[in-house]
């Protein structure tokens, strides 16, 4: 009787291990597959555009239907510039970070602006990036916009819609002509 | 006797994963909320109010391989019934009903059942045909039908996936959403 009860703990602390494991670690490796796609050495701070079927698998739309890019960046001992050029249409741009929680997100009617700048720092004091709201973390600065987040691994998704299919290369030259930057901070400098 | 000790770890081994999982996958399927102005199927994990910060939540989107909504910019709905309550099937034909979405734009996908994978089964807002009422109306067969038709293709069973995109930037509620009926016609 003893010896069942033993086991039926172990039982279920493997199955808290399990249920903990699938609800905070798994999606964190689910979040990767999403950041990098098919390829294993996918570009890091780099802009990259979105062919359909890269497109179909992080935001499950057709080339008819829209046209995106995404920037995987990793801003550990820096910061990263985008530089986006967008289309006079719907579009919007998001910062994920590693694990999925939305950092940042911006659409066009909201930037006012097809074209701007956007900094993206580590924000210096977790506690304080936590305990407040997206907008505190967001501020407007003279040459464009700056960006303080908690996570220095995420992803930046530039969507725009497609009112036709037809619309799908102007669109894609215009946003190709986007660029994401890293500058290595000071103390990380040799 | 060590045998029969190793065939009792592998079994709790086995029985405590199992255990997690199911609880986990029930757990994440209890954080959705039955989200509509009028009732009906569509369900949402995500309330568009406050961002995610739920891992049961974020597990939802990120274990079946789509990126969370996020806040401000996007509201998703999930339906895997009809008004009836019986599971979406593809062998049946169903009408989605209601009055035209407000959102500025939207994307309505069929996804398969374990809704692993996105299929490229889909309309948008730009694709739609509007009633003379104003309002809208999609028809899912498998057979070819007038207006605007979804079809199904190779699918069995399958879910429906509505991102709606205000556009406004700001935190529309998902509960005050008005979304279409899903009506189920005949079947072969």
């Amino acid at each position: 009787m003893r010896a069942w009860l033993f086991w039926l703990a172990v039982a279920l602390v493997i199955g808290a291990v399990t249920h903990l494991s699938y609800v905070l670690i798994a999606p964190s490796f689910a979040m990767q597959r999403l950041m990098v796609g098919e390829s294993e050495d996918a570009p890091v701070n780099r802009f990259v555009l979105l062919d359909a079927a890269a497109q179909m698998r992080l935001l499950g739309e057709t080339e008819n239907e829209a046209v995106s890019a995404k920037c995987v960046f990793d801003i550990g001992d820096g910061e990263l510039s985008i530089a986006a050029e967008m289309p006079d249409t719907f579009w919007s741009l998001t910062l994920y970070s590693n694990k999925g929680a939305d950092l940042y997100t911006i659409n066009d009617r909201q930037a006012g602006i097809d074209r701007f700048k956007l900094t993206v720092k580590r924000a210096p004091d977790l506690s304080d990036i936590l305990s407040s709201e997206q907008s505190e973390n967001a501020r407007a600065l003279s040459d464009g916009w700056s960006v303080e987040v908690p996570e220095p691994r995420g992803i930046a998704v530039f969507w725009m819609a497609l009112d036709y299919p037809e619309q799908r290369k102007l669109f894609t030259d215009i946003l190709s002509r986007s660029a994401c930057t890293f500058t290595a901070s000071q103390n990380a400098l040799p | 006797m060590r045998l029969g000790s190793l065939i009792k770890g592998v079994g709790v081994l086995f029985l405590g994963g199992i255990i997690g999982i199911v609880s986990a996958q029930w757990s994440v399927e209890k954080t959705a909320t039955a989200m509509t102005a009028g009732g009906g199927p569509w369900k949402s994990w995500f309330s568009g109010t406050t961002s995610i910060r739920n891992p049961y939540v974020n597990a939802h989107y990120l274990m079946f391989g789509r990126l969370p909504p996020t806040l401000g910019q996007e509201l998703l709905f999930e339906a895997r019934y009809d008004d009836e309550g019986a599971a979406l099937d593809a062998s049946c034909d169903y009408v989605i009903e209601g009055p035209r979405l407000t959102a500025r734009w939207w994307h309505l996908a069929l996804a398969d059942e374990d809704n692993s994978q996105p299929a490229a089964i889909s309309l948008t807002s730009s694709q739609l045909i509007g009633e003379p009422d104003g309002s809208m109306r999609i028809t899912i067969s498998r057979q070819p039908k007038a207006g605007n038709w979804i079809n199904p293709r190779d699918l069995s069973r399958f879910e429906l996936v509505l991102k709606l995109r205000p556009g406004s930037g700001l935190n529309a509620g998902a509960a005050v959403v008005t979304l279409p009926h899903i009506r189920r016609e005949a079947c072969t």
